[in-house]
């Protein structure tokens, strides 16, 4: 009502304001307009006046002013600046100013002042003063001022009427929707709703305002629904769950929590953490969650928290008010990696010893070998050499049985001699370098093959090489391998009577396989286990002569390049032997 | 609203006009101290003597030419001394040089526009005006008989002042229009 009543009145202020401006600036403009013209009148009848030096002239013509009532007087000037005549003739002339000003009007005091130039064709003989009494315009104005108040006043009884029924009819719903949203915003009971009043539009306002009620209350549900959603998970979560405001206030603490921490709810919630964990200022916790807080970004951290002699994984997160804390009691878990760790310690050193202990074993054991092979070569030498000497010197003194068992001696001092060279050949290769280089396998194979062949007069056997690719391996180790593999089969296929023997290779991605495939003896699969064995035989020694280091010697030769040896094979009908060598190009 | 903004225009067209308005000689005497002796009497009767070229219209044909100066002349003594060639000096009416000229007879008169005649006897007064009757001359005397004798203006002095005489008919006679202005303040008087 009071904004009607305000705003009415500020038009109608503003409205007479202009009025009073407009009319205030064309009564003055036509005042000025009108004593101009009067002036210029005064001035061209007072010309010869002056010209000709006539005061009572000049009087006679300023004394015409008398019909103008608000001329209160008038001045005539010579050219010089002296006053000539005035008017009203009876007032001392000191009334008028001494000397003319410059041409114009002004307004002063309520007064209009003019003065006019008087001449005579081009010619100025002198100057012409009007005052004026603006007593017109301020009567005039009285009487506005007087209608604007009448006006305004009924105004304002106007706008009150019309404002009480205006009220009556809009105000009073309004008010009433009002005083139930602030009852709602009170007493928070979503539940109350505003009566509709009418058919107009208010009542539809009612209504949007009660419908606008249902939202927020169904809303109210799904939010609480929601809280209890999450606060059933953070209770059931494995983690300990704590929640702090910007002030380091609890506003939260699952059971979890409390039980890690041994302590009940109301120990915590509105309590900070620096009161109810005074040892926690300054420590990781303190500078972490001050991050979390400032930086805004999540953090995660192991710590011991020796208060509670435990190790915690804690897991910090920013929300909108403050941080949420998760804590895992980490403790058996960081006394399991201890233990594993130290355990792992323990082993590490154990297999150490054992390696060292076991490689001056070997090293022992092979210098044993190899001295016990040499130390037993020279007494072997000396045996089989005096019985050479022996035997050419007393064979005409023996009978036949003494000569054949002394055969039978030297034939085994001869074995063993050559059982203990293998030996010591053998026991070389574990001490022996490899000098790897690329080798033409081809031309190595042929060369041996060639070799073997002579000492095989009168066999027949079919050869076939295939070709072979060159490898990167030590040639001389190498040539031992195939001359023992070549050899064997020369020497497995003795009884057949069409001897054949296979040398070929296959190239895999980073590995070649040779093999050396025969129709000869063969072997049973079953005793496979002792092929590669040193002195393992898988046949007599009267069937085929040999001492067992050979096959040995290959493995052992194959393993040190890195590669692998193995073999296929069934009695009587051939064997064959693999061995790989690997591609690679290092050198 | 146009009403209001019109009247600085007005001011501005005043303050012009007032520009325009050039120096003249004054009316009163106290400025003009005479260097040679004349008496303050004529001094003011020098300066009506031009202030006449401001009420006086003449005919066209008193002038040869547009731009020909208006002529103030003399005859007989010349009681102004240089007073009157002062008052005039730099003055322009309607576009017209104003010059003083002195004349010793008629004849010579007959080229100027405003003849102040300065001859005491009656019958050579009357010779004069007589001769210069029709010329289109503003006659200006000051004997008792001059309006008589067919002058135009007569200064006479009375109680201190200088008043005017005009004779309206022989101004008509000579075809010169006297501003009913110069009228007023003078006493019309007839020859007869």
């Amino acid at each position: 009502m009071t904004v009607i009543l305000l705003t009415s009145g500020a038009v109608l202020l503003l409205t007479c304001v202009s009025f009073f401006a407009y009319e205030f600036f064309t009564f003055r403009h036509t005042t000025v307009r009108q004593l101009s013209t009067l002036g210029e009148i005064i001035a061209a009848n007072s010309t010869a006046a002056l010209a000709f030096d006539s005061p009572e002239d000049a009087k006679e013509i300023l004394a015409a002013l008398k019909a103008e009532k608000h001329i209160i007087a008038a001045g005539l000037y010579d050219e010089k600046g002296n006053l000539f005549s005035h008017y009203p003739s009876d007032m001392p002339a000191s009334n008028l100013p001494g000397t003319p000003e410059q041409d114009g009007y002004r307004f002063h005091q309520a007064h209009l002042i003019v003065f006019q130039p008087v001449k005579q064709g081009a010619k100025r003989l002198g100057s012409l003063y009007l005052i004026s009494d603006m007593g017109a315009m301020r009567e005039r104005f009285q009487l506005y001022a007087f209608i604007v108040v009448l006006v305004i006043a009924l105004s304002f009884v106007l706008a009150f009427i019309l404002s009480r029924n205006l009220q009556r009819s809009v105000s009073q719903p309004i008010l009433a929707l009002a005083e139930t949203a602030r009852a709602i915003s009170e007493r928070r009971d979503y539940a109350v709703r505003a009566t509709r009043t009418g058919d107009d539009e208010l009542g539809d306002l009612t209504d949007a305002f009660n419908q606008m009620l249902t939202q927020i209350q169904e809303q109210n549900l799904a939010l609480s629904q929601h809280k209890e959603r999450l606060e059933n998970i953070v209770e059931s979560m494995g983690d300990a769950y704590v929640s702090f405001n910007k002030h380091w206030e609890y506003t939260f603490v699952n059971n979890k929590a409390l039980g890690l921490m041994g302590k009940q709810k109301d120990e915590l919630v509105g309590k900070t953490l620096w009161e109810a964990f005074p040892d926690t200022k300054g420590t990781t916790f303190d500078t972490e969650y001050h991050r979390v807080l400032e930086e805004r970004i999540p953090r995660s951290f192991e710590i011991h928290y020796s208060s509670y002699a435990m190790w915690l994984e804690v897991r910090a997160y920013p929300h909108e008010d403050g941080i949420a804390v998760f804590y895992t009691d980490i403790s058996k878990y960081r006394k399991a990696e201890e233990e594993i760790r130290s355990f792992n310690q323990n082993l590490e050193q154990k297999v150490l010893e054992r390696t060292n202990e076991l490689k001056a074993a070997n090293e022992e054991l092979e210098s044993f070998s190899y001295s016990v092979s040499h130390d037993l070569r020279a007494p072997l030498r000396s045996v089989h050499g005096y019985m050479k000497i022996f035997a050419e010197d007393y064979a005409e003194k023996m009978d036949g049985e003494a000569q054949r068992i002394m055969n039978i001696i030297i034939e085994n001092a001869k074995k063993m001699g050559q059982l203990i060279d293998d030996l010591l050949e053998f026991s070389k290769l574990g001490r022996r370098e490899l000098m790897k280089a690329n080798i033409p396998m081809q031309d190595i194979v042929n060369v041996i093959w060639e070799e073997q062949r002579k000492m095989e007069v009168g066999r027949q056997i079919e050869f076939c090489l295939h070709d072979l690719p060159s490898a990167y391996a030590d040639s001389v180790t190498i040539k031992q391998v195939w001359m023992n593999l070549i050899s064997n089969a020369i020497k497995y296929t003795l009884g057949k009577e069409k001897s054949a023997i296979e040398i070929g290779a296959q190239e895999r991605e980073s590995e070649i396989i040779y093999f050396v495939k025969d129709n000869g003896a063969g072997f049973d699969m079953r005793y496979y286990d002792k092929l590669f064995g040193v002195f393992q035989r898988l046949h007599k020694a009267t069937e085929f002569e040999g001492t067992g280091v050979g096959l040995a010697i290959a493995h052992r030769i194959i393993s040190k390049h890195g590669g692998r040896i193995w073999a296929n094979a069934q009695p009587n009908k051939g064997a064959t032997f693999y061995f790989s060598l690997s591609k690679s190009n290092e050198k | 609203m146009s009403e209001i903004t019109g009247l600085p225009l007005r001011r501005a067209k005043a303050s012009t006009r007032l520009e325009i308005v050039l120096l003249i000689p004054l009316l009163t005497m106290s400025m003009m101290a005479p260097r040679q002796k004349t008496s303050p009497a004529y001094q003011v009767k020098a300066v009506f003597l031009f202030n006449f070229t401001q009420f006086v219209e003449w005919p066209a044909s008193a002038f040869p030419e547009a731009q020909a100066p208006l002529v103030i002349g003399i005859l007989g003594t010349d009681p102004f001394g240089n007073y009157l060639d002062n008052t005039v000096e730099g003055e322009k009416i309607n576009g017209r040089p104003i010059t003083v000229q002195r004349y010793e007879n008629v004849e010579q008169a007959k080229a100027c526009h405003i003849l102040f005649v300065n001859v005491a006897q009656t019958n050579q007064l009357q010779k004069v005006l007589t001769g210069l009757k029709g010329h289109g001359i503003l006659t200006v005397g000051e004997n008792n008989g001059f309006i008589r004798q067919g002058g135009i203006v007569r200064f006479l002095e009375e109680n201190n002042k200088i008043r005017l005489q005009i004779n309206q008919e022989a101004a008509r006679e000579a075809d010169l229009t006297i501003s009913s202005k110069l009228l007023r303040l003078a006493e019309i008087v007839s020859a007869k």
